[in-house]
């Protein structure tokens, strides 16, 4: 559905992308990661035909984006970061505008946007000023417009910044409702948010790819060691030394007192030996009250420093 | 230093820009112009010299090819849409919808324009914001023909030049061909026209009004008596006035294109009507 | 050519923002008291024809207003949705760049057609009472409505460049000034200059309008500068996506 080839985009002396590469199939929700400034946004404006690369080549819903810009944007739906709208025109006037300019058919105008507006939970605003909206409803209508014909693409460009929790949330399940027959891309720096919502990650950095997999595969690939959280009610320094004695631990990283006289220690251990049986082993051998003891999974923060370190995976 | 360079360059393609400028418009700082612009161009081949490596840089990146094609695109479309003007302008067709075609030549001008033969040149000495018109009114004598030409002074920036023609007000007019000069107080058409026509006149006509038999007196400015008012009228188109009293002459004079009998009450003599019938039997 | 739905916006855009009832108002005052004045005048000092001694000086007035109220229509044209951002995503949408600025163009024109529209109903007035020539008006009119279009593909361009409204609308009053003086000062330039100025000057190519004669090189001058400046813009539109600014 979207196959993007060694993209490059400079604006003056200023790298935005160079040499970007990936693809993207049919019904997919995918996550573009990275910091601010990573190229995530100049990425989307060329996948939008918003304007066109320097280099390379970029197909959407089998179009061209710089041959056949016109057809590709009829099947694009796409919200920008700012989530910009006409201040002085009426919701239901606004829909109307977007879907005589995404050239839908009149008679199914009418039908299209009282779905949609439905859909987006906007019926009730549907005369009011979009000037007058709350953020969060501002969201909703720029959702709507992106979706008002029926797009094989959608793309999001930091769809829940500036909401409240309650309200990321709900378009986090909106989002992963739309999946299925659409293709979805989104983009975000939170890194929860790719790992709750997204099938796929491509994480970018200073305007290149980084990697580009599920969110599981990254973890499994970088995981270079096992991570065990135990929390343990006794003396800290006789602790530590009794469980650095445990065969295959590289590190004890001490936690703190999570509740009185309760300590936590993270310990790292290699990755293909199994500690659990000898931890246990030790807490009971030594009478040791354990509150707490579980597998701890690298985060996609850790991932993502790590990969944004040094050099790609 | 870079700032640096860039500002002198920036500054010596000012430098030559307005030489250029000077040099084609202000007449008295030809040289000075002409000396800003040699520096000019020294000073910005300096530039160019102290910072080639960065402009090849420069001209090798895409977006500079872009601006450099859109700058030729749009210097070629001035051209051609400079072209279409001129050609526009050369080969036009105007529609005076006015009531009576007031500003358009009337038949009569078209005929005398169209008669001519020689080159006669129009003079006009204007103000301001008169110039326009007379431009347009000018403009549509040459269209009729290429044998009008014109120019335009303005009367108080030119005075050394309207003394010599004796031109005193705004919008007077002078019409010359070949030597011979006719002046009139205002551009207008008609005056434009009589003066081509008495310009170009193989010679003087004159008009004589016959005296001595109590005809009307071409200088007598009475109402009904006097035939001032017509003498004044004919001299405008271009006729010289005399009187004639043929007691005197044996016949009418031989540069007499008209003779004018008017309301005679005495008694004419037998030479007298006889210098008169050779006269009418000569053409 | 697709550009109905935009036309439509900024129609609407410009009526329920109250832009255009002002500037519309104000200019109907002005042409008003402008038309009232030189009528006065008329009927005291009278002229040769009502064409040369009212009608002219009228249109002339009118120009002048012009002048000054095109530039607050066509500010926003282009200014208003790069502040907005609205820009990212019409640019996004279907349209060719042509249609876009079509649609803001004609926009734009319609409104000026009602505004010198509504001034008809000064000769209809003259009419009841004195005869009214309608050939010399008609040209008038015709050079009134070149004029107009000039003038605002001038303002749709400069909007095109920035995205400060008043600057936009500063920046076309100063462009069109100067086209307008361009060749008033003769003395000061070399004959062939002069010539070329005169080419390009608006004066020289508007005066024959209002005294009631319709010159094809005229009509033709008109044409030719609103197609440059409209060309202008989309080559502007063009370089700004080339850039990758908004």
């Amino acid at each position: 559905m979207i196959e993007v080839e060694n993209l490059t985009k400079y604006y003056g002396e200023i790298r935005g992308i160079e040499d970007v590469s990936f693809s993207i199939k049919k019904g997919e929700i995918t996550g573009f990661l990275g910091p601010n400034g990573s190229g995530k946004t100049t990425t989307m404006r060329i996948l939008t035909c918003f304007f066109p690369p320097n280099s390379g080549r970029a197909r959407v819903a089998g179009y061209d984006v710089i041959e056949n810009p016109i057809e590709g944007r009829r099947r694009i739906g796409y919200v920008p970061e700012t989530v910009p709208l006409y201040p002085d025109m009426k919701v239901k006037t606004y829909l109307n505008f977007v879907a005589e300019a995404k050239r839908m058919e009149k008679g199914q105008r009418r039908r299209k946007i009282n779905e949609i507006m439905e859909q987006c939970g906007i019926s009730g605003v549907s005369h009011r000023l979009v000037g007058n909206l709350s953020k969060g409803y501002r969201q909703r209508v720029g959702l709507a417009q992106a979706l008002i014909n029926d797009p094989e693409v959608l793309i999001l460009d930091e769809p829940t910044i500036g909401l409240d929790p309650k309200q990321v949330v709900e378009i986090r399940q909106f989002i992963k409702n739309l999946a299925g027959e659409r293709t979805i891309i989104l983009s975000t720096h939170i890194l929860s948010e790719v790992s709750m919502t997204c099938e796929r990650v491509i994480i970018i950095h200073e305007g290149k790819i980084v990697a580009v997999d599920t969110p599981e595969n990254l973890m499994e690939r970088l995981q270079k060691t096992s991570r065990t959280l135990i929390q343990i009610e006794g003396g800290q320094q006789e602790v530590k030394d009794k469980l650095k004695t445990i065969p295959g631990v590289i590190n004890i990283l001490e936690k703190g007192e999570s509740s009185p006289g309760v300590f936590s220690y993270e310990v790292e251990s290699e990755k293909e030996r199994e500690i659990s049986g000898e931890l246990s082993y030790l807490v009971y051998s030594n009478n040791w009250k354990l509150v707490e003891i579980r597998a701890m999974k690298m985060s996609l923060e850790n991932i993502f420093i790590e990969l944004t370190k040094e050099d790609k995976v | 230093m870079r700032t640096f360079l860039n500002v002198f360059g920036l500054l010596s393609v000012v430098v030559i820009l307005a030489s250029l400028v000077i040099y084609l418009t202000v007449e008295s700082l030809l040289t000075y112009a002409a000396v800003g612009l040699l520096a000019g161009m020294v000073c910005f081949l300096i530039y160019v010299a102290a910072s080639f490596d960065r402009l090849s840089a420069f001209f090798a990146r895409q977006s500079t090819k872009y601006g450099l094609n859109l700058l030729v695109t749009i210097v070629v479309l001035l051209v051609i849409i400079g072209l279409v003007e001129v050609i526009s302008a050369r080969h036009n067709k105007r529609f005076d919808l006015t009531a009576d075609e007031m500003h358009t030549l009337s038949p009569l001008t078209r005929k005398v324009l169209k008669a001519l033969d020689e080159k006669v040149n129009v003079i006009v000495f204007f103000q301001r914001d008169q110039i326009f018109g007379f431009r347009d009114l000018l403009k549509q004598y040459s269209d009729e023909t290429s044998k009008i030409s014109y120019q335009f002074f303005n009367l108080n920036q030119n005075p050394a030049r309207a003394k010599e023609y004796g031109a005193s007000s705004y919008g007077a007019i002078v019409v010359e061909s070949q030597g011979k000069r006719r002046s009139y107080n205002y551009c207008t058409e008609e005056n434009i026209t009589n003066g081509i026509i008495s310009v170009t006149r193989e010679k003087e006509k004159v008009v004589y009004f016959l005296k001595g038999h109590g005809e009307g007196d071409c200088t007598n400015m009475d109402e009904r008596e006097g035939y001032s008012r017509a003498s004044s009228a004919l001299e405008t188109e271009g006729y010289k006035v005399r009187s004639l009293l043929l007691l005197r002459k044996e016949r009418v004079p031989e540069d007499a294109s008209v003779l004018i009998v008017g309301g005679p009450k005495g008694e004419f003599l037998p030479t007298e009507l006889q210098a008169i019938s050779d006269y009418i039997l000569s053409g | 050519m697709n550009f109905f739905p935009i036309l439509k916006k900024e129609l609407r855009s410009y009526f329920t923002s109250l832009i255009a009832y002002i500037v519309l108002a104000v200019f109907l005052v002005i042409a008003g008291y402008y038309f009232y004045t030189d009528l006065a005048l008329f009927v005291l000092w009278g002229g040769s024809s009502v064409q040369e001694g009212l009608w002219q000086y009228l249109f002339h007035d009118i120009r002048l207003i012009l002048l000054l109220t095109i530039p607050l229509l066509t500010m926003r044209l282009f200014a208003e949705e790069k502040k907005l951002g609205t820009i990212e995503l019409l640019l996004t949408y279907p349209f060719r760049d042509i249609e876009i600025l079509l649609g803001k163009y004609l926009a734009c024109l319609a409104v000026f057609s009602l505004m010198l529209g509504l001034t008809i109903l000064y000769p209809i007035l003259l009419a009841i009472v004195y005869q009214v020539e309608v050939g010399p008006l008609i040209a008038s009119y015709l050079g009134m409505f070149l004029l107009g279009s000039a003038f605002i593909s001038c303002g749709i361009m400069v909007s095109s460049l920035t995205e400060n409204q008043i600057v936009a609308a500063l920046i076309t009053s100063g462009t069109i000034i100067t086209f307008w003086f361009i060749d008033w000062n003769e003395a000061a330039v070399s004959p062939t200059i002069a010539t070329v100025l005169h080419h390009i000057s608006f004066f020289e190519h508007f005066y024959n309008f209002v005294r009631g004669i319709i010159d094809t090189k005229d009509v033709i001058y008109f044409m030719l500068f609103t197609f440059f400046f409209l060309f202008l813009t989309l080559r502007s539109l063009e370089s700004r996506r080339w850039r990758g600014l908004r």
